[in-house]
């Protein structure tokens, strides 16, 4: 039986690019720098952590215990100085601590409390001040004569807590955590498709650039190499979506522990990958049109520019969607073909998303890959002939136009 | 030639891009077996008709007709038909054997065929120890020799090539004129442009030659040199060969130090204009001989240029 074009060209694709250097090198650098950039504030965290500020404390009150006992010993350590208080600036610069201050009655009076340092600096401000502040309303209520208990009562501050009304709903902290499953796949779906469909553009200029078209063209038809451009790159996303996902599963059996059983919705994954898939059809065929319009990169018009931008557009319907995921800007986004894969994504880690709207998101994805895959075809057959100077709207309005 | 030796016939075919007509009724048919030429100075559509030819833009009207040995077919028979583009084009970063194993199987050959096939055409190409290599390695003339393979691999019974001897060095282009008539002896029909009117000469057994899209000549290359052609003489000595200018028997004539180059009117033979020539006329050399393509390519373009410009 003999293999159809469109399938010869797929497989062509996909075993040129994964024997290819570049897409290999791509393959391994792409985890790895995702591992940089997500793990590199975490990495500086764990660096700067071992760091501990150190402050004398000269004491008037007998405070000293419950301010080292109200100060993170994580992040302060306090030592009571109990010398001559004009020696106390020798004792920091000698020790190599970071500073001094003096606890007295002007401070339980004024809650002003004056830190001494060399250049005027504080370090681990936060955790001081929340240990200072601990510090006065301690002191202060037990001035007054209150027990502990009506101290902590006192100080306790509001805290909104949401309760779900549904049984089903998840807690807020599941919740959270379901929210940035959510958004993290959804940034997946984005890199994969931006990364294979610009290469799928990349392949088609290159064909054109080296005229390889011709030699295609002599042999296929033009809506048979497009199909399989677009099914072979697909392919590749899928390997390279696979290869991820491996390895982001690696990562999470020994080093994270996310219960990714819990964050993701494992039921609603078929139809996260069915819109993931459209819409990947459906950038890769804006992508190669784009690719078979110009005769190279550098000169890539207002059209072209345009169409390469339009997957931007999610980064403005996704926050709100997230923030608002039963709301008009993520219905809206749902129903729009260039951001529904992505806002369905989010959606669907937060809310339950309407039936009706899914339907109606599905049909009009479906409706659209179908006019600008057809439009895609009749712009590539003409642009990928077309060398030397990029297409213009007119020129690719009538290509459209042309059966 | 009957009629079932015409793999390919092109019937007033017509092709106009921004208003301009690139191709303007053009006809003409190749038959099994033999070479074609389309010649033509730049920008006279032979790329254009090639293109058509090869179904990869549509002519405005006329028809192209193919009647290869399995069957006419409405469309292009892209399966039983070789192209080799003017600009080469080959993936750069893939292997010689993968890229030929690829493009026959487009054309529906399986990989197993179109490896050994393959291989017999490397070697016969001195290139069987390149098919492992990556293409960009190839030098240029190896890198034509890879595209003619794969233009004939799934063994066509019509070939087209565009330019095919353009960036060839003198060694190649004989390998290449070789290759091209041996498929034509092989029964093929072969259809070629280009600019280089001695391997044109050479090579092809008719030629259509085509100026800004329309026919000039269309014929066998010997009848172009008969009708086209009356003999070219040469006269090299101290002469004198001026009074040569008025004879009946001169078309035209141009003088350089110690030689005399003399256009005889057509059915003027080489023994009449000989006997022409005055004793007294002091000559060393005389040669006579039929003009070559080139002249006669040169002598066409400059009337239809001439033309043009009576014409504006």
């Amino acid at each position: 039986m003999t293999m159809p074009p469109t399938l010869k060209v797929a497989i062509w694709e996909i075993m040129r690019n994964l024997r290819s250097r570049e897409f290999v090198i791509g393959l391994l650098l792409s985890p790895l720098l995702m591992g940089v950039f997500g793990g590199g504030s975490w990495l500086l965290e764990r660096l700067d952590r071992p760091q501990r500020a150190v402050y004398y404390v000269i004491d008037h009150i007998e405070a000293f215990p419950r301010l080292r006992e109200a100060g993170d010993p994580e992040h302060l350590e306090f030592i009571l100085f109990t010398g001559d208080p004009g020696d106390v600036r020798d004792r920091v610069e000698e020790r190599g601590a970071h500073g001094h201050l003096v606890l007295n009655e002007d401070f339980v009076e004024t809650g002003r409390l004056p830190v001494y340092s060399l250049r005027g600096t504080l370090t681990r401000e936060a955790a001081l001040l929340e240990a200072v502040d601990g510090l006065l309303r301690d002191y202060r209520a037990r001035l007054v004569g209150l027990d502990l208990h009506t101290q902590q009562w006192l100080a306790a501050p509001a805290t909104l807590v949401p309760v779900a009304l549904d049984p089903g709903a998840a807690d807020p902290a599941l919740r959270t955590a379901r929210l940035a499953a959510s958004a993290g796949l959804a940034l997946f779906l984005g890199i994969l498709i931006f990364t294979t469909a610009s290469m799928l553009f990349t392949s088609t200029l290159q064909e054109k650039r080296t005229r390889m078209i011709e030699v295609l063209l002599s042999s296929i038809e033009p809506r048979h190499l497009l199909d399989g451009k677009v099914f072979g790159h697909s392919g590749l996303a899928l390997i390279q979506g696979a290869i991820f996902i491996v390895v982001g599963l690696l990562a999470n059996h020994f080093h994270f522990r996310l219960p990714l059983g819990q964050l993701i919705d494992v039921a609603s994954l078929p139809l996260i990958g069915f819109f993931a898939l459209l819409g990947y059809l459906l950038f890769a065929s804006l992508f190669v049109a784009s690719g078979a319009m110009i005769p190279d990169l550098e000169s890539a018009g207002n059209v072209q520019g345009t169409i390469m931008m339009l997957p931007f557009l999610n980064v403005i319907f996704v926050p709100p969607a997230i923030g608002n995921p039963d709301g008009f800007v993520a219905t809206l986004g749902t129903l729009l073909p260039i951001t529904s894969p992505f806002v369905i994504m989010v959606r669907m880690g937060l809310t339950t998303v309407p039936v009706a709207e899914l339907v109606a998101a599905a049909v009009l994805l479906i409706a659209s890959q179908v006019v600008v895959g057809r439009a895609a075809a009749r712009v590539f057959r003409a642009g990928m002939l077309m060398y030397g100077k990029p297409a213009e709207l007119k020129e690719i309005w009538r290509w459209i136009r042309t059966p | 030639m009957g009629a079932v030796s015409e793999i390919l016939a092109v019937r007033s075919v017509d092709k106009t891009y921004a208003q301009r007509k690139v191709v303007d009724a053009v006809s003409f048919e190749v038959r099994a077996g033999e070479v074609m030429g389309i010649l033509g100075p730049n920008g006279a559509g032979k790329t254009t008709i090639i293109r058509m030819i090869m179904g990869i833009i549509a002519p405005d009207r006329g028809e192209i007709a193919y009647n290869l040995p399995d069957g006419p077919s409405r469309g292009v028979p892209k399966s039983r038909v070789g192209y080799v583009p003017e600009e080469r084009g080959l993936y750069k970063d893939t292997r010689v054997m993968d890229t030929l194993v690829y493009l026959a199987g487009l054309k529906q050959v399986d990989p197993v065929t179109a490896r050994a096939r393959a291989r017999v055409w490397l070697e016969r190409m001195d290139l069987l120890d390149w098919s492992g290599a990556r293409v960009d390695r190839l030098s240029k003339g190896m890198a034509q020799k890879v595209q003619l393979i794969a233009a004939v691999l799934h063994e066509p019974g019509l070939i087209v090539m565009d330019e095919p001897f353009a960036g060839l060095d003198p060694l190649n282009q004989d390998l290449f004129k070789e290759e091209v008539r041996r498929l034509a002896a092989g029964g093929a029909a072969v259809l070629l442009s280009s600019h280089q009117m001695n391997l044109v000469e050479e090579t092809c057994d008719r030629i259509f030659f085509l100026h800004r899209g329309s026919r000039v000549f269309y014929g066998d290359t010997d009848d172009v040199r008969a009708r086209f052609g009356g003999f070219k003489a040469v006269l090299r000595g101290p002469g004198p060969f001026t009074e040569l200018e008025r004879s009946p028997l001169v078309a035209s004539a141009g003088f350089s130090q110690g030689s005399a180059v003399f256009r005889l009117k057509p059915g003027v033979t080489p023994a009449r204009f000989a006997a022409a020539v005055s004793p007294d006329a002091v000559t060393d050399e005389i040669t006579v001989a039929r003009p070559t393509l080139h002249d006669i390519f040169v002598g066409l373009a400059r009337e239809v240029l001439d033309d043009d410009a009576a014409d504006a």
